[in-house]
C-alpha cells in the first residue's frame, strides 16, 4: 500500500496527461499537447487548495485527471480513503467506482451542467440512486442538502430554468455534496456568477467546509477570490506548478517571477494602491513542444542559460519558520521579487 | 434644444429602453443619466442585466429590432462643432453611420465572435477606414498596419493579412482596438473590452487603452462589472442597477465615501488581493430582480440591508447631491428632501 503523512489527503505524484495530435490518413500521432506535464502536490485533509494559472495552463485538465474523468498519461494520484491509501491512477472502472463517492466535482458554468430536462430532485438524486438508495430515501436526502445550501426544499420539483444563475450553482453544490464525499474539485466555480452572488456562494462553500470537514481543490484564475478562499496555493504555468505556498507567504513573498508578474496584473478595487504591472514579453509557450529547460524562460527577466537548457524541480525554498514554501526555479535564491502586501 | 453642453462631448437624459416581446416588456433602462466630459473616461459599473450594454448600445444605435428608446435625449458634440441628439436620428441614416466607428467606435466583450471569420483583419479595418475616410484601398491597408503596429501586434505588415482565429484572445482584442481607432473616433465605448481575457493579457490591453488615450486626447465609456478595472482605468463612476443610475461621482467618492448601500456592499462583496486572509466578505442578499417586472420604490429595497421604512417600498428615489458631483438616489440620505423630490416629480 502506498505510503503518504497522516495529514494529507491527497496527494500528486509527477501526474502527466498527454493528449495526442493526430494527423494524416492515418491518424498517426505527432506528438502530444501536454496539458500536465509533471505536476506534484499535496492537500492537506480538510484544507482548501487552490490552483491558479492563466488558460491554457493545464489546470482544468489536472482536476479532471483527478477525479479520473481523464486518464492519466503517467504518475501517481494518491488518496486516502477510511480503507487506507490507494493510488486512483492505477484503479479500473470498477474498482474506481467504490471510490467516485468520495471525490466530486463543482462545475464552471452553472448554465450547461445540470440538465435542463430533470427536475432538481432528479439532478440531485441521481448520485444516491447510482449508490443504491431508494427513491424515498433521495427525498429526504435531497431536502436536507437544498437546506444545508440554502434553497427552498419545496422547490425540488422545478426545473433548472426556473433558478438564477446563483442559485444554479447552489444545485450544483448540493449535488456534488450528496454522497457525503471528502474532497471536492472545484473548477472555476464562481467565475461565471455576478459579484453579489459571488460573494455568497464563496461564503456558503466555506461554511459547508467547516461543517462536513471537506477538503476542496479550488481551481480559479481569480487571484482575489483565492486569496480569500485558500489556506494554500499553487500557481500553474505550460502544464507544471511553479510555486506553491501557504497563501498570505505566496502573495505577501512569492519567489518565482512568474507568480510575481500574475499578482502585479491584477487592478486592485481602490484607487488608491496604484497598478505597476510590467508587460510580459512574448506569447505562453506552446505545451505540445518539447520542453528543455524552464517554459517562463523566454518571458523571463531574470533568465541566463541555464533556464533554457535545464528543468528546475519544485523544491523547498522555506525560511526556518515558515511552512513549506515550494518553487520550481533555478534562481528563487539569488532573486528578490515583489508580492503584495 | 441645441444649446451646447459645457465640455461634455456627451450627455445622455433620462434614457429609457424597453424590449417588446411575447412575454411582456423588458424595462433595460428606465432613466440613465451620465455625461462624459472630452477627454475624460467614465465607468458604468453594475451586474449582469443592469442595463450597461443596453445604455451602451442605444448611444450607437445598434439595439436590436426588438428594443427601443421610449424617452429621453442622447446629445452629442459632433465634430462640425453642432450638437446632435442621437435618438433623432435613424439607425440606418447617413448622419448616424457618419457618427458610428467615425467618431463614436466601439470595442465589444468577445473578440472572437465580433470579428468575421471569413475576412482578414486587414479587410476588416481598412473597410472602416474605406467608409469614413474615404481612402483608397492601398492606403487604408497602410494605416491599418500603422494601427497594428500602435497597439504592439508584432510583424505587423505580416499579419495584417491573416485571419482573426489565427490570432490568440488579447492579440484578437489588440486588432479590434486598432479598428476602433482607425479612424481617430473622439469617444470610444469599451463594453467589458477584458472581460474574456487572462489576468497578465486584460494589464497588457488595458494598459494599451489608457496609453493610447492620453495620446489621442480621446473620451471614454468603459463598462465593466470589475470593480478592479474601474478603479485602476476611471475618472467618474455611474454605478447601475436594473436600468437606473444609483450613484454617480470621482472614482474616489465611490470608493472611499460610497453613500448608496448597494454601491458600499458591492465594493465589500469582492474578494480583495491585498490585506489579510480570514475576514468574511459580506454578501448582498438575493438576487437581481427580474427586468420584466420591476419592483415599486427604489429598486434595490428588497435586498437593501439599510431599509428605513415604506418610503423605500412605495417611491423612487432621485439623484441628491451629496458631494461635489456625487450623487445618490436613496432616501437614507435625505429622507425628508427626497419625499419632497419625489412628491415635485409627480
Amino acid at each position: 500500500m502506498p505510503e503518504m503523512p497522516d495529514n494529507v489527503i491527497l496527494s500528486v505524484k509527477n501526474l502527466k496527461k498527454h493528449f495526442p495530435i493526430r494527423k494524416g490518413f492515418l491518424r498517426r500521432s505527432s506528438g502530444a499537447v501536454k496539458a500536465v506535464n509533471g505536476v506534484d502536490f499535496f492537500i492537506p485533509s480538510g484544507e482548501t487548495l487552490g490552483l491558479v494559472g492563466e488558460s491554457g495552463c493545464g489546470k482544468t485538465t489536472l482536476g479532471r485527471v483527478i477525479v479520473r474523468a481523464l486518464e492519466p498519461t503517467a504518475g501517481q494520484i494518491l488518496f486516502r480513503t477510511s480503507q487506507g491509501v490507494i493510488d486512483l491512477a492505477g484503479l479500473g472502472k470498477s474498482e474506481l467506482k467504490n471510490v467516485r463517492s468520495h471525490i466530486q466535482m463543482i462545475f464552471q458554468d452553472p448554465y450547461s451542467s445540470l440538465n435542463q430536462r430533470m427536475t432538481i430532485l432528479d439532478i440531485i438524486s441521481e448520485p444516491l440512486i447510482n449508490f443504491g438508495h431508494t427513491r424515498k430515501e433521495c427525498e429526504e436526502r435531497v431536502s436536507e442538502l437544498l437546506d444545508m445550501v440554502g434553497l427552498n426544499p419545496r422547490y425540488m420539483q422545478r426545473y433548472p430554468h426556473s433558478f438564477s444563475g446563483g442559485q444554479r450553482q447552489r444545485i450544483g453544490i448540493a449535488r456534488a455534496l450528496a454522497l457525503n464525499p471528502s474532497l471536492v474539485v472545484a473548477d472555476e466555480p464562481v467565475s461565471a456568477l455576478d459579484v453579489s452572488v459571488q460573494a455568497q456562494v464563496l461564503n456558503l462553500l466555506m461554511d459547508l467546509q467547516k461543517q462536513m470537514q471537506l477538503t476542496y481543490l479550488f481551481i480559479s484564475h481569480d487571484l482575489s477570490v483565492v486569496r480569500y478562499i485558500c489556506d494554500r496555493v499553487a500557481v500553474m504555468y505550460v502544464g507544471y506548478i511553479v510555486e506553491m505556498a501557504g497563501t498570505d507567504q505566496l502573495y505577501s513573498k512569492p519567489r518565482h517571477p512568474y507568480t510575481s508578474t500574475l499578482l502585479s496584473a491584477v487592478p486592485e478595487a481602490s484607487p488608491h494602491i496604484p497598478w505597476n504591472y510590467s508587460v510580459l514579453s512574448g506569447e505562453v509557450a506552446d505545451p505540445a513542444a518539447d520542453r528543455q529547460g524552464c517554459a517562463f524562460a523566454p518571458r523571463c527577466q531574470y533568465a541566463s542559460d541555464i533556464c533554457s537548457q535545464e528543468i528546475p524541480s519544485l523544491h523547498d525554498v522555506s525560511l526556518p519558520g515558515e511552512d513549506g514554501h515550494y518553487v520550481a526555479c533555478h534562481f528563487a535564491d539569488k532573486i528578490e521579487l515583489e508580492g503584495v502586501s | 434644444m441645441n444649446k451646447p453642453v459645457e465640455n461634455n462631448i456627451l450627455e445622455v437624459r433620462d434614457l429609457e429602453v424597453k424590449f417588446f416581446s411575447d412575454e411582456g416588456t423588458v424595462n433595460a433602462a428606465n432613466g440613465v443619466n451620465f455625461k462624459v466630459p472630452a477627454g475624460k473616461s467614465i465607468g458604468i459599473v453594475g451586474e449582469s442585466g443592469c442595463g450597461k450594454t443596453v445604455t451602451a448600445y442605444s448611444v450607437l444605435q445598434l439595439l436590436p429590432s426588438t428594443g427601443k428608446i421610449t424617452n429621453g435625449t442622447i446629445k452629442y458634440q459632433a465634430n462640425d462643432g453642432n450638437v446632435i441628439d442621437l435618438t433623432n436620428l435613424k439607425s440606418e441614416s447617413r448622419a448616424m453611420r457618419r457618427i458610428r466607428g467615425g467618431e463614436i467606435s466601439m470595442i465589444f466583450q468577445e473578440p472572437m465572435t465580433s470579428f468575421s471569420p471569413v475576412h482578414t483583419i486587414c479587410n476588416q479595418i481598412s473597410e472602416a477606414i474605406m467608409l469614413h475616410q474615404h481612402l483608397s484601398k492601398q492606403k487604408a491597408r497602410l494605416r491599418a498596419i500603422e494601427m497594428l503596429e500602435l497597439v504592439g501586434i508584432p510583424n505587423a505588415k505580416r499579419r495584417v493579412d491573416e485571419y482573426p482565429f489565427q490570432f490568440s484572445g488579447g492579440m484578437r482584442q489588440r486588432a479590434m482596438i486598432a479598428m476602433a481607432l482607425a479612424c481617430n473616433p473622439k469617444i470610444l465605448i469599451a463594453d467589458e473590452p477584458t472581460t474574456a481575457l487572462d489576468v497578465t493579457t486584460q494589464a497588457q490591453v488595458l494598459k494599451l487603452i489608457q496609453g493610447i488615450q492620453d495620446e489621442l486626447n480621446l473620451s471614454m465609456i468603459l463598462i465593466t462589472h470589475d470593480l478592479g478595472v474601474i478603479a485602476q482605468m476611471v475618472d467618474h463612476v455611474y454605478i447601475m442597477y436594473l436600468g437606473k443610475v444609483v450613484e454617480s461621482g470621482s472614482v474616489y467618492d465611490i470608493f472611499d465615501r460610497a453613500k448608496h448601500p448597494y454601491t458600499r456592499d458591492l465594493i465589500q462583496s469582492i474578494p480583495k488581493l491585498h490585506g489579510a486572509r480570514g475576514e468574511r466578505v459580506t454578501s448582498i442578499a438575493g438576487t437581481v430582480p427580474s427586468t420584466y417586472k420591476l419592483p415599486k420604490g427604489c429598486a434595490f429595497h428588497a435586498r437593501c440591508s439599510d431599509m428605513f421604512g415604506n418610503i423605500c417600498r412605495t417611491e423612487t428615489p432621485l439623484p441628491i447631491e451629496v458631494g461635489s458631483d456625487h450623487y445618490v438616489s436613496c432616501f437614507l440620505h435625505s429622507r425628508e428632501e427626497g419625499k419632497n423630490n419625489a412628491r415635485d416629480a409627480r
